[in-house]
């Protein structure tokens, strides 16, 4: 690559972020995300991971059900161990799995959307009877029979979201191609001697690039909360204490009977927070993907 | 002028709808030499754009297309997909209509009229191709900032601008103009026109220029066609055709434009009653019969060939 095609990538990159930072909701949503992206980096500095052994919690001499008044900072549950330890070390399962799942999801999504629209024909009637047939499965009893069969880690947790959510993604980019495949400048870039490949890369791809980030940003959410639902219904990685394992606990344990809302809330918060923070950085990515949704010119 | 740009022998299209087959273009014959200028007229759906396409080789999949088209030397219905793509751009490029639609929204002007040089590997890398998009576009009248616009950016005239300067980034030897002038007002219509004009003569282009507007074609081009129903009717030097048409048709289109300054014509607007036939359902004999005040028994018979009519043009009608 030359060094001027490098120069010009790196002039987009300064102005894309001058765009992004004149937006207060993208700033709003990055300010939050990296404030969990931090916690969950530093996880190790924040809290001792050995808090989440209700073990050493017990050699500790930690209470049980302890309010924050009574055991700083988030108080404790019901084996006594520690629920800031929990949050800390929960955000980095959630946000890595959210992140990771949604990187599959749209992989696949995008090139069998891109590919099965832009070909089009037998290919295309293949790719959408594939897609079809994974879009009926319902998708707990898949993912639910998948985290059993494969067995109960984060690997497998992201395998089985990203292969459940991709099909809706790939129709829906499927969509866009065949809208963007008839317009003129498709015409245009074919009777100038451009080959399919150029023509997906230069036009099909930045015209549904927007749609593939506005679709990142809902899935990111969608694969917390996947991963949650998993975690809360007892197939999280039992290893690994997610923001979604917690909720579990705090549910099977009665929390919310007895009234500890220190257990559930910091976690409940933190995947609400992250969810927003995920969206409002879409949005204003979008926008500026988009030229035209921008305001002002 | 021995070898010709662009040789069009018995082109006939036939499109494969689900209502049958419906013929476009049945048997045009033209040829244009280097340097020289056709203006190819006709109302909407006598198969102008159709004809346009089929020298590129643009039209669907599934179109059946007869016939002969050598651009440049080449025979373009024989090329193999790999010749097809050289050929496109390098000897013939395209002013497309519609010049919003035909740019890419998402990509920067200047991005976009330096694909075809990157395409065709005719600039060495981004910087001499964009040393070139400069280039053309201050020939084509348009200060060099603007390359960084967006298409929504630029008003229209601007845009065809740009489009005009996308076609020359190859040095095209033959530039097929379809409908360049149609959604723009009459000031940049004629500001366009001039340009292109200018760049015929600096270039030594072959220009093909489609359009409906007659007076448009008369004041770009030293040769006239006028379509009808997929074939040409009438075909001679454009003062001729213009001034003097031979053809009803010809004389019809020509009389729809008023003449400014005259009350008569504007008192009485003349044109052309009805509309062109569908090109599956063609009458007998000849098809512009229906509609033609001159209409007489023996134009039911057969559908006459295009035959000398003074003054350097043919015409296809028997009354010639």
């Amino acid at each position: 690559m030359s060094t001027l095609a490098m120069q010009r990538r790196r002039a987009t990159a300064g102005r894309v972020w001058t765009q992004f930072r004149s937006s207060r909701q993208g700033m709003i949503g990055l300010g939050v995300l990296l404030l969990f992206v931090l916690m969950a980096l530093a996880a190790p500095l924040l809290a001792d991971a050995r808090e989440l052994s209700p073990v050493f919690a017990r050699a500790q001499g930690n209470p049980q059900w302890a309010s924050p008044g009574e055991f700083s900072p988030l108080g404790t549950d019901h084996i006594r161990r520690s629920v800031w330890a929990q949050f800390v070390w929960g955000s980095r399962v959630s946000i890595f799995v959210g992140l990771a799942a949604t990187v599959l999801t749209i992989a696949i999504g995008s090139v069998v959307g891109i590919v099965s629209g832009f070909v089009g024909g037998r290919v295309d009637a293949v790719l959408m009877r594939l897609t079809e047939w994974f879009l009926v499965i319902p998708f707990l009893p898949l993912a639910i029979v998948l985290a059993s069969v494969l067995g109960r880690n984060v690997w497998n947790i992201i395998f089985v979201i990203g292969i459940t959510s991709w099909p809706s993604t790939a129709r829906l980019i499927r969509a866009q191609v065949l809208t963007v495949k008839q317009r003129l400048f498709v015409d245009r870039a074919r009777s100038l001697g451009a080959s399919g490949g150029h023509i997906v890369s230069h036009h099909i791809l930045p015209n549904v690039m927007g749609l593939i980030l506005a679709n990142a940003t809902l899935a990111v959410p969608i694969s917390i909360l996947t991963e949650t639902t998993l975690s809360f219904l007892g197939l999280g990685d039992p290893s690994a204490a997610s923001w979604g394992k917690t909720l579990e606990e705090a549910f099977v344990n009665g929390a919310m009977t007895r009234n500890a809302w220190w257990y559930f809330l910091p976690a409940g918060l933190g995947i609400l927070a992250v969810v927003l923070a995920f969206t409002l950085i879409g949005r204003t990515l979008e926008e500026i993907a988009n030229p035209r949704l921008s305001r002002g010119r | 002028m021995s070898e010709p740009m662009l040789s069009v022998r018995d082109l006939t299209v036939t499109y494969h709808g689900q209502g049958g087959a419906v013929p476009a273009v049945r048997g045009v014959s033209f040829e244009l030499e280097k340097g020289g200028s056709l203006g190819l007229a006709g109302e909407s759906g006598c198969g102008k754009s159709t004809m346009a396409n089929s020298l590129l080789r643009l039209l669907p999949a599934g179109t059946e297309v007869t016939g002969e088209i050598t651009l440049d030397g080449q025979d373009v219905l024989g090329l193999t997909p790999g010749g097809l793509r050289a050929v496109r751009w390098t000897s013939g490029a395209i002013v497309f209509q519609g010049a919003l639609h035909a740019l890419n929204p998402v990509q920067t002007v200047g991005d976009q009229i330096a694909e075809p040089m990157l395409v065709h590997e005719t600039a060495k890398n981004d910087a001499a191709a964009r040393v070139r998009v400069v280039d053309l576009l201050r020939r084509v009248g348009l200060p060099a900032a603007r390359a960084d616009a967006f298409p929504h950016q630029l008003s229209g005239g601007q845009r065809q601008r740009v489009l005009i300067a996308m076609a020359l980034a190859c040095d095209p030897h033959l530039l097929i103009a379809d409908e360049p002038t149609t959604a723009l007002d009459l000031m940049v219509q004629a500001q366009v026109l001039a340009l292109l004009d200018d760049l015929k003569q600096e270039r030594d282009l072959t220009l093909l220029f489609i359009t409906h507007d007659l007076s448009v074609l008369t004041y770009a081009c030293q040769r006239l066609a006028v379509m009808y129903a997929g074939r040409i009717v009438e075909e001679g030097p454009a003062w001729a055709v213009f001034e003097s048409p031979s053809h009803p048709y010809t004389r019809a289109l020509a009389a729809a434009f008023p003449t400014i300054g005259d009350r008569m014509s504007r008192m009485s607007p003349s044109g052309l009653g009805g509309d062109p036939p569908t090109p599956g359902q063609l009458p007998e004999g000849c098809p512009f019969h229906p509609r033609c005040p001159l209409a007489h028994d023996a134009c039911l018979v057969a559908e006459p060939e295009l035959r000398a009519s003074g003054q350097g043009g043919r015409a296809a009608c028997i009354l010639v």
